[in-house]
């Protein structure tokens, strides 16, 4: 942020724009729901400060990705004086910096340039350079506003679950509202930017888990793991994919304890899976790890991998965690129905005995290669009789290139292979009761789709009832 | 600097925030064998390092293992190194990182921010 304001601002374009930058990725930093509304509030004046600067910046193309924030910013605002929330109140100290930095910036460049003059090709690039950092600026802004909302409306359902009352001059519904709208500007300044990872569901804040997404994520990851292992292998593709599954499995065994703790899941049946859950865990990262020496940090993935791996992980995460530790079994049931998750996970698991082989297969391609340091280190690691000069040849090894991969390292990861097929077969079969029972406590036989749309109907119509009286 | 310089030398600490996210996820995984809580927090870190290789070009990735990180990174926690991922993404304006930066930018400060606390 920058300091206090003299009289005549000295800073350049460049500087201005700058300190904009690093200003909004600080309050990225900092959240919490007591900044909610002074950033909400906060966040138009950004936005009509960077439409000013955007028009003040010669643009050849006349490009309207600004305008179209604008516009939306606008409903926004029209939207907070007619419901009068988040009302008057302190501005948000981050945004207001940010916004007085791109009012000053949009001030130098309308004084400098003149209206009808030709652009040198040099100014033209240094424009295009100026809207990028000024749609930056409002992406990682608007970015930080949500982050701001999560915690607020969190607090507001919570008391709302709790049936205590909303305090005066705070709205979940008028939260909820401002973070889709703030989400739109944000996705159309990320559109702007030429995002290559487009908003996907991966890291969308959600109050409670979408009771489809599990099941949805699960079923993308286990097929999308199928089509990457259908084209020609790599180290880092199966890295991915064994360090995936090894969190399933893990996902698996926290849920199955959180379900058999609160009464909706079997404990015998979770006892019984536990042991083979655990030595499938550990199969699956112990071929993690060789899989991690052979390759470098050039570990490129398939893009679709990455985007199913985070939405797996994303929607796992946010049934099991609180931030970086394991959420209470209490909260974990709160938040989904651990029986119907359970089963799902099992039909994940059931599904990944299949996966199992065709990692296997893909294991044993002999086009598969590896980074020439780890394949060393692991063949002559491997103590296996030599029946050549060298496992890998000085050049590739000083270079550290992809090299077919030794006998011996072959022989270690069919090794791998092997027992991670033996323990997902053996997780399947003791698994089955964890999928199959129910605790006699729930009354309805019903399991499965028609449930989730039930529960998830039900949230929403307490939702609806809440709406209008929340005040 | 040329633009062409400049553009070289954010692409060079691109692949040193690359380096950084590589080395989170390695010491999570590490991590994550005392507290397996900790293994979905490497695996995101693991994808994210992947997306911002992803917006490098390819036929460069070789550089990626020649990128020889500051001695101070060793003892870092996951939470430091990705903090310290997010400083170097500072040295640049973003128009000179590679397209589509802004979004890990933003992923690596969520997370950063999610560890730290």
């Amino acid at each position: 942020m920058s300091g206090g304001e003299d009289a005549v601002d000295q800073r350049s374009v460049g500087e201005l724009l700058l300190d904009a930058d690093l200003t909004s990725r600080a309050a990225l930093w900092e959240t919490g729901p007591d900044l909610a509304k002074a950033r909400v509030r906060t966040l138009g004046e950004v936005i009509e400060a960077a439409a000013d600067l955007w028009t003040a910046i010669p643009d050849p193309f006349n490009d309207q990705s600004m305008n179209r924030i604008s516009i939306l910013a606008d409903g926004l605002h029209r939207t907070h004086q007619h419901t009068g929330w988040p009302g008057a109140g302190d501005a948000d100290p981050h945004l207001a910096s940010i916004a007085s930095s791109l009012a000053r910036t949009a001030e130098l460049v309308q004084g400098r340039r003149h209206p009808t003059a030709a652009l040198s090709r040099p100014a033209q690039l240094d424009a295009e350079a100026a809207r990028t950092r000024l749609m930056h600026v409002v992406y990682v802004s608007s970015h930080s506003v949500r982050v701001a909302l999560n915690p607020y409306i969190a607090d507001l359902q919570r008391r709302s679950d709790a049936r205590q009352n909303i305090p005066r001059g705070d709205s979940l519904v008028r939260a909820r509202d401002a973070r889709e709208r703030i989400g739109a500007i944000e996705r159309l300044a990320g559109v702007s930017l030429k995002d290559k990872w487009p908003s996907a569901l991966a890291h969308e804040h959600r109050d409670r888990p979408w009771p489809g997404r599990l099941e949805q994520a699960l079923a993308r990851w286990d097929l999308q793991a199928h089509r990457t292992l259908a084209g020609p292998p790599t180290v880092s593709n199966l890295e991915v994919i064994a360090q995936t599954q090894q969190v399933i499995v893990g996902a698996t065994a926290t849920i199955g304890a959180a379900g058999a703790q609160q009464g909706s899941l079997d404990t015998a049946a979770v006892e019984r899976v536990r042991p083979a859950l655990a030595a499938l865990g550990d199969s699956w990262s112990a071929l993690r790890g060789d899989l991690v020496e052979l390759r470098g940090r050039q570990a490129r993935l398939d893009r679709p991998l990455i985007q199913a791996g985070n939405e797996v992980q994303a929607a796992l995460r946010e049934i099991t965690h609180d931030r970086t530790g394991l959420a209470t079994p209490d909260v974990m049931s709160g938040r989904v129905d651990l029986q119907v998750a359970a089963q799902q996970l099992h039909q994940s698991l059931t599904a990944a005995v299949d996966l199992a082989h065709v990692t296997r297969d893909a294991l044993a391609d002999p086009e598969l290669t590896g980074g020439a340091r780890g394949a060393h280190q692991m063949a002559h690691a491997s103590n296996a009789a030599q029946t050549q000069a060298a496992w890998v040849d000085a050049g590739s090894l000083h270079q550290n290139r992809d090299v077919p991969l030794p006998n011996p390292v072959r022989d270690r990861l069919a090794e791998r292979a092997n027992r991670i097929v033996d323990t997902a077969i053996s997780t399947d079969s003791s698994g089955l009761s964890l999928a199959a029972r129910r605790t006699s406590h729930r009354s309805e036989p019903s399991l499965g789709r028609r449930e989730e749309e039930r529960a998830w109907s039900a949230q929403e119509a307490n939702v609806i009832a809440r709406r209008g009286c929340e005040r | 600097m040329t633009g062409t310089t400049a553009q070289a030398a954010a692409q060079d600490t691109w692949r040193e925030v690359i380096a950084l996210l590589v080395q989170a996820a390695d010491v999570g995984y590490r991590d994550a064998e005392v507290n397996p809580a900790l293994h979905s927090t490497a695996l995101a870190t693991r994808l994210m390092a992947a997306s911002a290789i992803d917006l490098l070009p390819p036929e460069l990735d070789h550089l990626l293992d020649d990128v020889v990180l500051e001695e101070r990174t060793q003892p870092m926690s996951m939470a430091e190194l990705l903090a310290a991922a997010e400083a170097a993404t500072r040295r640049h304006p973003i128009e000179e990182l590679p397209i589509g930066a802004s979004r890990v930018i933003v992923d690596i400060c969520d997370l950063a921010r999610e560890v730290g606390q």
